[in-house]
């Protein structure tokens, strides 16, 4: 939940910016403009730096209206990409070396941080084994794996010039489409300033109403699926007890590849699979036969 | 995956409480999986 109020407040306060930065470019004399104007720079690096270091705040908009900016002459666009490519590479090199030293407890972390805690680990993982480089490539694009690809790169053993090489192509990708984005509506800019000017609480409340509502009902749904699972949960001393006594039931590890590959132990009997060959694995198995299934 | 397994089963299918590391963290057996087991799709023996 505190990751979630987390991201609610960088959600928030990039919509406000958001906004502030629209208002302030409308109006010259504005001090806000000249504050954004006078340290868009450092605010637009440390803001990409935090994101990718695993807050959820995100960077989208800032980028757009960065590139907005750019369009208007503000800012310059080499300079912009060049500050947001340099604050990625930044904070995943650190991220890849943390995940190179410490494993897979890293990556844990990253995702305990982000939304989606329960699936974000094996997810990361699933896609590099399916899509290898690609994944890299596109995390950028994808909510969840962005934060979680680097100390997963790191722990996969990636060659630091090959991991480096694709996070920069991919961070210019990323920037460059949002700043592109940016830069092509920047006449709008003015427009949007006015709508700010007028509706600009109005649109941050229904902001602020849509985000709480999306969290209120993810958190929910979490919550049903956790107590679900947990009130059908064997406590390990159950299950040694029942192997124990020689009672009829087939036990599942479907632990990683990479972590069963580290260490190829099981459960005494237990048939390990990928979590997405087990139904078919254990159409063999007779129906009303207990089945235990554990992970890491 | 619990839950989707359960839909098409009419035993009890129960997750591990604590998973692996619960286990072995109780000092309970464990058991080497064989090199020619360890490949994708080769089938293990299920419990007896």
């Amino acid at each position: 939940m505190a990751a979630s109020f987390t991201s609610a407040l960088g959600f928030a306060a990039a919509l406000h910016l958001l906004l502030a930065l629209a208002h302030a470019a409308a109006s010259p004399m504005n001090g806000l403009l000249q504050f954004l104007l006078r340290h868009g720079y450092p605010l637009l690096f440390f803001w990409v730096l935090l994101e990718q270091a695993g807050l959820p705040i995100p960077s989208a908009p800032l980028l757009f209206v960065a590139g907005a900016l750019t369009g208007r002459g503000s800012l310059h666009f080499s300079t912009t990409l060049g500050l947001v490519v340099a604050a990625v590479l930044i904070s995943d090199a650190t991220w890849f070396f943390l995940g190179r030293w410490r494993g897979a407890r890293v990556l844990r972390f990253v995702c305990r941080i982000s939304l989606e805690p329960d699936n974000c680990v094996r997810r990361t993982r699933e896609a590099v084994t399916r899509h290898g480089w690609m994944a890299v490539l596109a995390s950028k694009f994808v909510p969840g794996l962005n934060a979680a690809m680097p100390p997963l790169s790191g722990v996969s053993g990636m060659s630091l010039p090959q991991f480096l090489g694709l996070d920069a192509l991919s961070a210019i990708l990323w920037a460059g489409a949002f700043t592109g984005l940016g830069r092509l509506f920047s006449r709008q800019l003015d427009q949007l300033a006015f709508y700010a000017r007028g509706f600009g609480g109005v649109l941050l409340l229904l902001g602020f109403v849509l985000l709480g509502i999306y969290i209120a009902r993810k958190y929910r749904a979490r919550r049903r699926l956790l107590a679900a699972i947990d009130t059908q949960r064997i406590p390990i001393a159950e299950l040694r007890r029942l192997m124990e006594q020689g009672q009829p039931l087939t036990v599942v590890d479907l632990r990683h590849r990479h972590d069963f590959e580290h260490h190829p132990f099981v459960i005494p009997g237990a048939l390990h699979c990928e979590p997405d060959e087990a139904e078919e694995r254990l159409e063999g198995v007779p129906p009303e036969r207990e089945i235990v299934l554990y992970c890491t | 995956m619990a839950l989707r397994l359960k839909e098409k089963r009419t035993g009890r299918v129960r997750p591990l409480a604590g998973g692996w590391n619960a286990w072995r963290a109780e000092g309970y057996p464990v058991e080497l999986v064989p090199a020619h087991e360890r490949e994708p799709g080769a089938l293990r023996q299920a419990h007896a």
